[in-house]
């Protein structure tokens, strides 16, 4: 009920969601440097180094964000641009990352790998960002944040779960949730 | 009696004929592969069924009402699958007593009804219920298998499945258990001479755990020494837990014995007995074939152009070395697997799509598709893998096919590198390392492959990009971030290559 309310009276809601959701303005960068980083990121196997991802200048850092952000990239270059940017312990990317998780119009993989970079770079910092994505529309994005939550924070995780595996309808988010729990 | 079997199967008999059940009896597991019953490329699906229909629904099949989980606790009859209430996805597959079809296990099958069992493993041979491996023939290994069981279900039962299919030329030197020590370097001498032209040795484990090798010598001289990996003659690594090892994947040091006798030292967690399987190649093969797992993501007419694309280019790439790609037997995953198997999150979830290769029953290199992997475009289950083995976390490759479908479409790969990527993770299942590694040290012992060392990292930022690599390794299929479409294998490593037991006459 208190929800129904609140969505019937926040009328300007709608227009903050949208601002709070939309991307980073686009900034101009060396379209070469981000090829070469894109490059980097996309490996056949394993993960860019956390110590590269540190080791990035400013101008490198901020290609990392429009990799990461910028609809027109291909999406695995944004998906691991996305999981790259963990190594980043700043309040930018958390913003990011959440903007990414929650965007409903977001490819589900990206915002997938946003909940699991929430997780690992931010621990529990990041646990009630996730938890909110557990009633996400996506299945792939439950799934994503029912694994999340374990990686930031196992001890309040199990409560989260047992919560969403009472309302959970996949039956593989169930499964994944189920397997969660069993520890 | 084959007239009275007739009967059961043809419906004509009336449920639950008692005839019928004791006339079941096994009949001689099949040594070769069933002949191609399709067209090479065909995928398999059901397009016979209508889509509103449950599979199998046969209402004239002679079942009883008696669970069972493997056929030694029938009376009368196999342990088969209820098709009755059969259904239910990413649960287990219900079992009764019963009569289903003909074919014995290990034969391959499109569809449930065709086997004696009632099953027919996803990964497409018939498989036999058990509940331990005392069930099964000394050869199988009790395992979890997959089956398709209605338009959008896949259920999960324990079968006997082979611990190895080997293709002719492919001697099975040993399958049998060895007792170990657990968190201790074990010796372990194989019962064999350094005699074929390559020799691979398994070591198998009864459950998920974790080894290493840790030494392999050839006539008690050192090859490898993971404590000094750099100076392998013969690099060995032990991927999840299966330890695997290709001898020789390099030419022998100077002055080995190349009829000595073989040694591996093996580090087990927590584990007494393993299974070791050598396998003797003889080198006479030439033809690969492929069974490519439409696992984790849906087919699609362009995935599976890209898919086409990759396997044809990947033919190419074969025959650089002289071999060529066989027949290629596509499978379908249906139901909540298509959503569970979607994204890796991580190599070790990676390889848990290996599991579904289980009862392929054929000589064949799994490759299994999923939408995208945390930390892979494409992830081999070893160097080598578990060449002649499905269903174990080291059978198989997988590839990242969402993300390189979105990487083709967003102009960041060129549509010709499918095939190197393929090429890349099937050469590490068949015994090759990386020409050198991101940060520029070298395992791989290869004489003929271009290295591409620190003193090339322009940028200083650690890591050897394609660019900085240029006519020192980036186009080789074997760099380690190869993104050239054009790139090539070189001779060594084509001769390791070919020197795969995966490989047919």
């Amino acid at each position: 009920m208190i929800r129904s309310l609140l969505l019937v009276v926040c009328l300007t809601c709608p227009a903050i969601a949208a601002a709070q959701l939309a991307p980073a303005p686009a900034v101009a960068i060396d379209e070469g440097r981000a090829a070469a980083i894109a490059r980097q990121l996309v490996r056949i196997e394993g993960e860019v180094p956390a110590t590269w991802v540190r080791g990035l200048g400013a101008a490198d850092r901020a290609i990392l964000f429009v990799l990461a952000e910028d609809p027109a990239r291909a999406l695995v270059v944004r998906r691991r641009a996305v999981l790259a940017l963990r190594h980043l312990a700043e309040p930018a990317v958390r913003a990011l990352l959440e903007r990414r998780a929650s965007d409903p119009s977001e490819d589900a993989i990206v915002s997938r790998y946003a909940l699991r970079a929430l997780a690992l770079g931010f621990g529990e910092e990041a646990f009630d960002a996730i938890v909110a994505r557990l009633g996400d529309a996506r299945a792939h994005v439950r799934e994503g944040a029912a694994e999340a939550l374990v990686l930031a924070d196992p001890a309040r995780a199990r409560a989260a779960l047992e919560g969403a595996l009472a309302v959970e309808t996949s039956p593989f988010v169930r499964r994944t949730i189920e397997r969660l729990l069993a520890g | 009696m084959r007239g009275l079997l007739a009967l059961c199967f043809v419906g004509l008999a009336l449920p639950l004929v008692p005839a019928c059940y004791r006339s079941q009896s096994r009949p001689a597991r099949p040594d070769a592969p069933a002949p191609d019953a399709g067209p090479d490329d065909a995928p398999v699906g059901r397009p016979d069924v209508p889509r509103d229909a449950p599979l199998d629904a046969r209402p004239d099949t002679p079942l009883s009402r008696i669970g069972c989980r493997s056929d030694a606790e029938c009376d009368e009859g196999l342990c088969v699958l209820d098709v009755r209430e059969a259904g239910a996805d990413l649960t287990p597959a219900p079992l009764v007593c019963g009569v289903a079809g003909r074919a014995a296990p290990a034969t391959e099958c499109e569809e449930n009804a065709e086997c004696e069992n009632g099953l027919c493993a996803f990964a497409g041979g018939c498989v036999e219920p058990c509940r331990s491996d005392a069930d099964c023939p000394s050869s199988d290994r009790c395992a979890p298998v997959w089956v398709i069981t209605g338009r959008e279900a896949m259920q999960q039962v324990s079968a006997c499945v082979r611990w190895v299919d080997a293709p002719e030329g492919t001697a099975v030197v040993e399958n049998g258990t060895v007792a170990v020590t657990p968190f201790a370097s074990n010796e372990l001498t194989l019962g064999t001479a350094f005699r074929p032209r390559r020799t691979v040795l398994f070591v198998a484990p009864r459950a998920s755990l974790n080894r290493t090798v840790d030494r392999v010598t050839l006539d008690g001289r050192v090859v490898f020494d993971v404590f000094d990996f750099t100076a392998a003659a013969n690099p060995a690594v032990a991927f999840f837990d299966l330890a695997s090892v290709l001898l020789p994947n390099a030419p022998l040091p100077a002055g080995a014995n190349p009829r000595g006798a073989l040694g591996v030292a093996l580090t087990a967690d927590a584990e007494s007995s393993l299974r070791r399987i050598v396998l003797e190649y003889d080198g006479t093969g030439t033809t690969l074939d492929l069974n490519v797992y439409w696992l984790g993501i849906a087919q699609n007419a362009s995935r599976r152009r890209i898919v086409t694309r990759m396997t044809e280019g990947y033919a190419e790439l074969l025959a650089s070395f002289g071999a060529r790609l066989g027949r290629i037997r596509q499978r379908v995953a249906v139901g909540g697997t298509l959503d569970a198997r979607a994204i890796a999150d991580d190599e070790q979830e990676a390889a848990e799509n290996f599991a579904y290769g289980a009862g392929a029953g054929r000589p064949a290199l799994d490759v299994f598709l999923i939408a995208s992997g945390t930390t892979l475009l494409g992830m081999a289950g070893g160097i080598p893998g578990a060449m002649t083995m499905h269903g174990t976390r080291s059978s198989g490759v997988v590839i990242g096919l969402d993300d390189l479908e979105t990487g083709i479409d967003g102009g960041f790969f060129d549509a010709a590198y499918p095939p190197v990527l393929l090429g890349h993770e099937v050469g590490h299942f068949l015994g090759l390392f990386h020409t050198s590694e991101a940060d520029g040290t070298e395992i791989e012992p290869l004489g003929d492959t271009p290295v591409c060392d620190a003193s090339r990292d322009e940028n200083g930022d650690g890591l050897l990009e394609p660019a900085e690599c240029a006519g020192f390794g980036a186009e080789n299929v074997m760099f380690w971030g190869v993104q050239s479409s054009d790139a090539t294998f070189s001779p060594s490593q084509r001769d390791v290559l070919r020197g795969a037991a995966v490989l047919s006459p």
